[in-house]
C-alpha cells in the first residue's frame, strides 16, 4: 500500500473591510490530502481511499475533515460497480456545473461547484457497444455548510443548521437513485441523466428576523451534457429540467472553446460561456444570467506552469466577477498556487450581493509526497 | 523522330524508377507493419528521462496498456506515476489510420474524464522531446513514402526511408527511417521541420525479441539538435499475452486506470 497526497500551507488576504461582525481580514490555514489504493493483481478489485482536511486559524466552520473516496471496485468485462463513499464528477462546460449532481458541494473549500464532499453510494456501470449506462443509488444526503462567524464568502444570516429540514420524509436517509447514458459518435460526446432524490442545492427559508433554516426539496432532474471537437474548436453544454412541488426549474450553459498552439509547446485556450438558471437568487452559485470570458495558457514545460485569467459579467444585474489563476511546480514534489478573485458591481438580486466585500487574494504552497 | 523517340524512351525508362522508389517505399513500411502483427495486447512500464542542455536531469514514470485493433490503429492507455501531483493522471487514445487520433485525459484532481483535442499534434508529451505525434500510434497509412537505397547505421544494413507526414498540422515536412534489413526493426529516424532543417534524431537501441517475434527496444533516445535536450525513453516488463480487449479501453477504465 502506498500512500501519496499533498501538505498544504495556505494564506488568504481580504483587502475590503468585512460587511458582518467577526470577520477578519486574513487567514492562515493548512489543508492535508492522504490517498492510497490497493489492487489485485489483475486489477478486477480495486479499493481506493482519499481524504481531506483544513484547519483554518479563526473560522471554526472552515475547518473540516472529509472522507471522499472509500469505496470498493470491481470490474469484469463489460461491468463495473463501485461500492462505498466516492467522489463522482458528471459534466462538460466549464464556467458551470448543471448536471453535476451526485456529491454534495463542498462551499468551505470553494464556490466555483469543483470541490465537493464525499458521497455513500453503490454504482453500476455497463459499457456496450452503444454506449454506456450508469445506475447510481446514493443514501445519507449530505447538506451544504457556509463558513462560520469569522469565516469570509458567507452570507450575513444566520443558519440554524441542526433545524434543516427534508421534503420527503426522512429524506437524509431515503437513497435517491440516478441514472446516466454516455455515448461518444466521432468527436460529439454526450450524456443523458436522471436524478430523483433530495436536492444538492437548498433553500433557505427565513425562520425569524435573522435566522434561516435549509431546507432540502425533493426533486427529479433530467440533465443533458455534450461536447462537440472540430479542430481547432470545441462546443460545449449542459442543460438540466427540474421538477419540484415548487415547480419547473430549466438552467442551461453553452459554450465555445478555442486552442491556438505555439511551436515552442504552449497552449492557449479561449473560453466563451453563457449560463441562463432559472434559480435566480437561489443558485449560490450566482450563475443565473451570466457570460463568462476566460483564457487559460499551458506552458507545457516541465514544471507544468499554467496561468487562468477569467471573467464573469451577470448580464441583467451588472454584477462582475474577474478572476486569476497561476501555478507552478518547483521540483518534483513543491508547488506553488497563487489566485486573486475580484467582485465588482453586485446587484442586491444577485446572491453575490450577500459577499460583495469578499474580494480576496490566495497563496497556497503545496508539497507532495 | 529520332529525338522524339529518344525523349519518349528517357521519361519510360524514368518514370518506373520513380513509382518504384514509392512502391518501395511504401512495401518496407508494410511490411515492417506485418512482422509486428499479432501482438494483441501488451503492458509495459517506462520512465522518461529529460536532460536538458547542462546536464540536469529529470525523471517520469509511467506505466501503459496497448491494444492492437484489426483495420485500424491501436488502442492505449498510458498513466502517469510521477510527479506526485499528476500521479493517477491517465490518457486513453484511440487511434485511426485516417483523420485524427480520438484522445481523452482524466485528471485526477476534478475526478472528470475530459475528450481533448488531437490537432495538436507537434506539441510536447510531458515537457520531453517527443511530440505528441511521435508517440502515437505509427500507422503506415499516416505517411507517403520514397525508398532512398541502403544505408549503414551503428555496423547495421538498413533500407533507408522518407515518409512524408499526411497530417496537415504535423510539425514535420518528412522523417527519414532506417529500416533493419533482416528484421525490419527501425534503428534510427531523423525528423525535419517544416523549413526542411533537421531538428531531432530518435535512436532506438537494446532490441529484446518476445513472444518469438515482436522486437521491442529497452530504450528509445530523441536528441533535438536545436535545443540541445535529450529524451531517454527505458521500457520495462512488457507483457505479452494479457489478454486485453476493448472492454479495458472504455472512458470508464480510463477513470479507473491505476
Amino acid at each position: 500500500m502506498e500512500w501519496f497526497g499533498y501538505i498544504e500551507a495556505n494564506f488568504r488576504y481580504y483587502p475590503q473591510c468585512p460587511l458582518y461582525g467577526g470577520q477578519k481580514h486574513s487567514y492562515f490555514s493548512a489543508a492535508f490530502k492522504p490517498q492510497f489504493f490497493l489492487k489485485s493483481s489483475n486489477s478486477k478489485h480495486q479499493l481506493n481511499f482519499l481524504a481531506f482536511a483544513r484547519i483554518d486559524q479563526y473560522d471554526t466552520k472552515r475547518t473540516h475533515a472529509d472522507i471522499k473516496d472509500l469505496y470498493w471496485h470491481f470490474n469484469s468485462k463489460k461491468w463495473e460497480i463501485n461500492a462505498g463513499i466516492k467522489t463522482v464528477t458528471w459534466g462538460k462546460a466549464e464556467s458551470n456545473h448543471l448536471v453535476d449532481i451526485i456529491n454534495q458541494y463542498d462551499l468551505l473549500e470553494g464556490r466555483n461547484l469543483e470541490n465537493k464532499l464525499g458521497q455513500p453510494l453503490i454504482q453500476a456501470a455497463y459499457s456496450s457497444q452503444w454506449g454506456t449506462f450508469e445506475l447510481y443509488l446514493a443514501t445519507i444526503s449530505r447538506q451544504v455548510r457556509f463558513p462560520g462567524e469569522k469565516g469570509r464568502l458567507r452570507p450575513g444570516f444566520n443558519i440554524d443548521y441542526s433545524s434543516t429540514e427534508f421534503e420527503l420524509k426522512n429524506g437524509k436517509y431515503v437513497p435517491d437513485i440516478a441514472v446516466r447514458f454516455i455515448k461518444s459518435i466521432n468527436s460529439f460526446d454526450f450524456a443523458i441523466s436522471h436524478f430523483y432524490g433530495t436536492s444538492r442545492l437548498p433553500l433557505f427559508i427565513k425562520v425569524d428576523s435573522d435566522s434561516f433554516i435549509p431546507y432540502y426539496e425533493e426533486i427529479n432532474q433530467t440533465g443533458f451534457e455534450m461536447q462537440w471537437l472540430k479542430g481547432p474548436f470545441a462546443l460545449k453544454g449542459e442543460a438540466i429540467h427540474q421538477f419540484s412541488k415548487r415547480g419547473n426549474i430549466q438552467a442551461a450553459t453553452i459554450g465555445i472553446e478555442y486552442n491556438t498552439f505555439y511551436k515552442a509547446g504552449p497552449e492557449l485556450k479561449w473560453l466563451l460561456e453563457y449560463t441562463y438558471d432559472k434559480r435566480n437568487k437561489e443558485q449560490i452559485s450566482g450563475m443565473n444570467n451570466d457570460l463568462f470570458f476566460g483564457i487559460h495558457l499551458n506552458l507545457n514545460d516541465k514544471q507544468s506552469t499554467n496561468l487562468m485569467l477569467a471573467s464573469t459579467v451577470d448580464l441583467k444585474y451588472g454584477t462582475t466577477i474577474l478572476h486569476s489563476q497561476a501555478e507552478r511546480r518547483f521540483g518534483d514534489l513543491w508547488k506553488l498556487h497563487f489566485v486573486y478573485t475580484q467582485i465588482l458591481n453586485s446587484d442586491n438580486e444577485d446572491f453575490y450581493h450577500l459577499i460583495r466585500k469578499d474580494s480576496f487574494m490566495e497563496i497556497g504552497l503545496f508539497h507532495f509526497f | 523522330m529520332k529525338k522524339i523517340a529518344a525523349k519518349f524512351i528517357i521519361v519510360f525508362a524514368v518514370s518506373p524508377f520513380v513509382g518504384m522508389a514509392q512502391d518501395n517505399g511504401i512495401t518496407i513500411a508494410k511490411e515492417a507493419d506485418k512482422r509486428d502483427n499479432g501482438w494483441a495486447s501488451v503492458s509495459m512500464s517506462f520512465t522518461m528521462t529529460l536532460k536538458n542542455r547542462s546536464g540536469q536531469e529529470t525523471v517520469r514514470k509511467l506505466h501503459s496498456y496497448m491494444l492492437e485493433i484489426e483495420n485500424d490503429g491501436d488502442k492505449s492507455l498510458v498513466v502517469f506515476d510521477n510527479p506526485s501531483d499528476v500521479k493517477g493522471t491517465a490518457s486513453l487514445v484511440y487511434s485511426h489510420k485516417k483523420g485524427d487520433d480520438d484522445q481523452w485525459l482524466y485528471l485526477p484532481a476534478l475526478k472528470q474524464v475530459k475528450r481533448i483535442s488531437s490537432s495538436n499534434k507537434s506539441g510536447p508529451f510531458m515537457g520531453s522531446e517527443f511530440a505528441y505525434e511521435d508517440v502515437s500510434s505509427q500507422e503506415v497509412e499516416k505517411f507517403n513514402y520514397k525508398y532512398i537505397g541502403l544505408s549503414k547505421f551503428n555496423e547495421e544494413e538498413c533500407f533507408l526511408v522518407e515518409r512524408y507526414p499526411l497530417a496537415k498540422n504535423s510539425g514535420y515536412k518528412r522523417q527519414q527511417v532506417w529500416f533493419n534489413k533482416t528484421n525490419y526493426r527501425i534503428a534510427k529516424i531523423d525528423f525535419y521541420d517544416r523549413k526542411d532543417l533537421l531538428i531531432k534524431t530518435l535512436t532506438y537501441s537494446g532490441y529484446k525479441l518476445y513472444g518469438e517475434k515482436f522486437w521491442r527496444p529497452d530504450q528509445m533516445t530523441m536528441q533535438n539538435h536545436q535545443t540541445g535536450k535529450e529524451t531517454i525513453t527505458q521500457f520495462s516488463s512488457y507483457q505479452f499475452g494479457i489478454g486485453l480487449s476493448n472492454d479495458n479501453f472504455t472512458q470508464n477504465s480510463l477513470q479507473n486506470a491505476k
